[in-house]
């Protein structure tokens, strides 16, 4: 090299290779390289470093990169929210006057970050559509008449079934006895109504709610009525005593449920006519609206009463829940415009879906689906639209979400709301891993089999006034919609219904939303004391399968249990035998899963060994066991369930023969264990469900969200 | 052999600020189009910058992750996929910090050898070329983390000086002294093959 080559920086030569010098510098290389050969082979060996490091292949991620990402992007969307509304969830268990709104609920819709707070909306919307699908009939089961009624017809359900089941088939795992319990076998389809063992607080919180309303009747169960209005009977109420008690109902999150709900039950009926007419004349005075007709086509669906019956109001206050299609939907929804959803259950022709009905109807009301699902579809969608994919598998982990915000949202109604989904998901995911589901629909389908074939999820938002129009077009589908239904959903809404209501009725709110916040903490907080007083109990239990005997104070075990647990003084006596049922509940089901589990393990001695065995000795024989273990729940619910009957009259449990009991540990033989699906018979006559979410999109005023100020990372300025 | 996948399909800025601004008002959809869109350049850039596939992937998934999250601070006073790129490195970084599987420079060697590879003729050009692979990444191993990611943006991304500045937020002299000092060790690196790339 000459002098000139070591006064030359190299670093222009790399430079030049990148066409990232000035003309002057350009020039300055070029007649370098002309001179140089050194200079020329190093030119020549960074062309071939580049050559060779674009020679690598190429590497590529899974087809599924996008989903998964978006799945964990809109996860930590909501645990990016969470502290904030910790803070406010905080704020509303620490003002117990106002139930408020679930903390994540309670900001803008499109707060911050753009709209995608809708889409986390929509996770938390389907996710309480799931619960309440899945533990609609779990909650309400065992205090109202409509729940009672479809157990009895619903041929040897749940309760019946525990005993009526073969011994053989009684020994399952505590996760297929849960799922057992849940009905989710049955399709997932929540129409047999046994309480899950993880369902306590949402129990609670629902059985609050239907106490105090007294009516918290269970959408499904509704809904399976609905089908069963086959003879067009006279519309029969289920609902409370009167408007008083409607006022005062607690809607707490997704808990609303309808004050009137006209329903058919022959068998009800044939039983107790009178005392359903009676409760017809107290559904129609607090519902003045309410317009409940009688089934006319004598179809198995809804026929005419069941599509009169469509919808109410999305929730909150006091409005929500079923009933008639009415003005009040839209007053209601702008009483209480953020957040609210609801689910409107369709039994469609599967040719009007094939002709994209739902497409149309939408389309000419301007609605926007967020959402669409149909399992056996998916694949299809799936290779479609890209983006409906990509969508759809944000809603894959709706319920795996829902269940992280609810633990995350800690105390408050958002934790509650959000349990049940927990809950839910918790329960799938033993069986099916359910993380990696696709969506919740999908979820059920892998928990219940191939029920679920038919059922499409769909997930709108809407205005009010959209809702309103669609269900009225909806109504008017008779020709396609076959049976239609509705459940409102939504919480209270701090400065809106609440306010400007009577203080007695706000305090008797903060009584609801304290109790039940209680009531968590007791689920969360004390297991194991439940547990080991249960064991203790047990251990004083005389026979397997009574009723557990009073104590010297003349209580129960559950009735200890609870009141050693729930002293707040501002707890009802409903609010106690709230508790009291859950807690019973949830004993009797712990001590079963634990005792099966400890039988499959391996037998009576590490059973009796166990200290939290319910039962003194289970037996050798495996298919003994369970026999033995579950009437003790059976005779503890049944006791519960009698207590609730005094509140309210009632027909007949499916559980009665264990409950007045006679000998629970004896089972009937050769009963079907299976109970009637009614989804199966839509099925069967080529329907189609359709649960439709709907969620009202406030006005777009509430829109303007604040910018946000989260630490992102910044951009240079140019 | 996957390989050279193209990334871009009719892509531009204007479609990304158009993605971005459907994504913010609630189509979530719409960022799964960029996913798809980047995904593989982003996660191919970073295979090469931080030396393992499964690593990449995670800091691949966390950076749309975030960018999604933050998606409504972004500015856009740069591109799209250069804010991203920068989430991605930060990413990186930040993630190396913690766990450091740094390979020393005697095992590139090992890698690389001290002598020129036996080239016999049985030996497929397959195999040959995927020796040569081999090497080039050793190659890259070795470099620092900065020099590596300057490298693999310039050669393998494209990235123009300006760009490569924005996304590690570095001077663009230093990123021409840097870049130079990178190409200069892979030289070093690969001295014995680097004939075989030229022509």
């Amino acid at each position: 090299m000459n002098e000139n080559q070591h006064e030359f920086p190299d670093e222009l030569i790399s430079a030049y290779l990148d066409g990232e010098l000035s003309p002057a510098e350009k020039v300055r290389v070029e007649e370098q390289l002309m001179d140089s050969a050194d200079h020329r082979r190093l030119f020549e060996e960074l062309k071939a470093l580049r050559r060779s490091l674009q020679s690598l292949p190429a590497e590529t991620l899974a087809e599924d990169f996008a989903a998964r990402v978006l799945r964990r992007a809109e996860r930590e969307l909501l645990a990016d929210g969470t502290p904030v509304d910790k803070s406010k969830a905080k704020e509303a268990a620490a003002k117990p006057v106002v139930v408020e709104a679930p903390p994540v609920v309670a900001r803008p819709v499109v707060a911050e970050r753009g709209n995608r707070r809708g889409l986390v909306w929509s996770i938390i919307a389907t996710a309480a559509a799931v619960g309440l699908l899945t533990f609609g009939p779990l909650w309400n089961r065992p205090t109202h008449n409509v729940s009672r009624l479809n157990e009895t017809e619903t041929a040897p359900t749940t309760e019946g079934a525990k005993q009526q089941a073969a011994p053989a088939e009684q020994i399952s795992s505590p996760v297929d006895d849960a799922k057992a319990k849940n009905g989710v076998e049955l399709g997932g389809t929540p129409f047999v109504a046994p309480a899950p063992e993880s369902a306590t607080f949402n129990d609670h919180q629902f059985k609050e709610s239907g106490n105090r309303s007294g009516e918290s009747q269970s959408f499904d169960s509704a809904h399976e009525l609905r089908m069963r209005d086959e003879a067009g009977q006279k519309a029969e109420a289920n609902s409370i005593d009167g408007a008083s008690r409607y006022n005062a109902s607690a809607r707490f999150s997704n808990g609303s449920r309808g004050p009137a709900n006209a329903e058919t039950a022959p068998g009800a009926v044939a039983k107790d006519r009178a005392e359903h007419e009676r409760q017809l004349a107290t559904a129609e005075k607090a519902a003045a609206e309410h317009d409940a007709e009688p089934s006319a086509d004598g179809s198995p669906s809804l026929g005419k009463a069941g599509i009169g019956d469509v919808a109410q109001a999305f929730g909150g206050g006091a409005a929500g829940g079923r009933g008639a299609l009415t003005m009040q939907t839209r007053e209601q929804l702008q009483l209480a415009p953020s957040a609210r959803i609801g689910v409107v259950t369709l039994d469609v022709k599967r040719e009007a879906l094939a002709g994209k009905f739902f497409d149309q109807l939408l389309a000419r009301h301007d609605i926007r689906v967020e959402l669409a699902r149909a399992d056996d579809e998916v694949e299809q969608l799936a290779r479609e639209d890209r983006k409906n994919q990509i969508t759809n598998g944000a809603l894959a982990d709706a319920i795996e979400v829902q269940a992280d915000a609810g633990s995350a949202a800690g105390e408050g109604e958002g934790g509650a709301a959000l349990r049940g989904g927990q809950d839910a998901s918790d329960d799938l995911a033993d069986r099916d891993d359910a993380s990696e589901l696709g969506s919740s629909a999908e979820a059920k389908h892998d928990a219940a089999g191939d029920e679920h074939a038919d059922v499409d999820l769909m997930f709108v938002q809407a205005t009010p006034e959209q809702i309103d129009a669609l269900l009225r077009d909806l109504e008017a589908q008779q020709g396609d919609v076959v049976a239609m239904a509705f459940d409102g959903v939504g919480p209270a809404k701090k400065g809106g219904l609440d306010e400007g209501q009577p203080q007695s009725r706000v305090a008797e709110r903060g009584r609801q939303f304290r109790a039940l916040a209680d009531l968590k903490q007791l689920e969360l907080s004390e297991q194991a004391t439940l547990a080991a007083k249960m064991a203790e109990q047990n251990a004083a239990s005389p026979a397997v399968g009574e009723k557990p005997q009073a104590s010297a104070a003349g209580q129960s075990p559950v009735d200890q249990v609870v009141a050693s647990n729930i002293a707040e003084p501002q707890l009802d006596a409903r609010a106690s035998e709230t508790a009291k049922s859950s807690v019973a509940r949830r004993i009797s089901l712990q001590s079963l899963a634990q005792a099966e589990k400890q039988l499959r393990r391996g037998g009576s001695a590490a059973a009796t060994s166990a200290p939290i065995q319910p039962e003194p000795a289970p037996p050798a024989v495996l298919t003994e066991a369970p026999a033995e273990v579950r009437p003790t729940e059976l005779a503890e619910e049944a006791a519960i369930e009698a207590e609730d009957a005094q509140d309210a009259p009632m027909p007949p449990l499916a559980v009665a023969p264990a409950v007045e009991g006679a000998t629970p540990s004896a089972p009937p033989a050769n009963q079907p264990a299976a109970p009637v699906d009614k989804l199966s018979k839509a099925k069967e006559q080529g329907l189609v469900r359709v649960l439709f979410v709907l969620r009202a999109v406030s006005p777009p005023a509430v829109e303007a969200g604040p910018a946000p100020a989260d630490a992102a990372p910044a951009e240079p300025q140019k | 052999m996957k390989n050279q996948r193209v990334y871009f399909v009719g892509a531009g800025v204007n479609e990304d600020v158009q993605l971005i601004d459907e994504c913010l008002r609630g189509d979530s959809g719409s960022f799964g189009l960029l996913v798809r869109k980047y995904q593989d350049r982003l996660f191919n850039t970073l295979c090469h910058v931080v030396g393992s596939r499964e690593e990449a992937e995670d800091v691949t998934q966390e950076a749309f992750v975030q960018a999604f999250v933050k998606l409504a601070s972004f500015q856009r006073n740069s591109a799209f996929y250069t804010w991203l790129y920068r989430i991605a490195f930060n990413t990186a970084v930040s993630r190396s910090r913690r766990k450091r599987p740094q390979r020393s420079v005697d095992a590139a060697r090992d890698v690389l050898g001290e002598e020129p590879m036996d080239t016999t003729e049985e030996v497929t050009e397959r195999v040959l070329r995927e020796e040569r692979a081999t090497q080039v990444r050793a190659a890259l191993e070795v470099l620092s983390e900065e020099h590596r990611a300057i490298l693999v943006l310039r050669e393998m991304e494209g990235l123009c000086y300006e760009e490569i500045a924005d996304v590690l937020e570095l001077p663009v002299g230093t990123v021409r002294s840097r870049l130079h000092r990178a190409r200069s060790q892979m030289r070093d690196q690969l001295k014995e093959v680097l004939g075989e790339y030229q022509p």
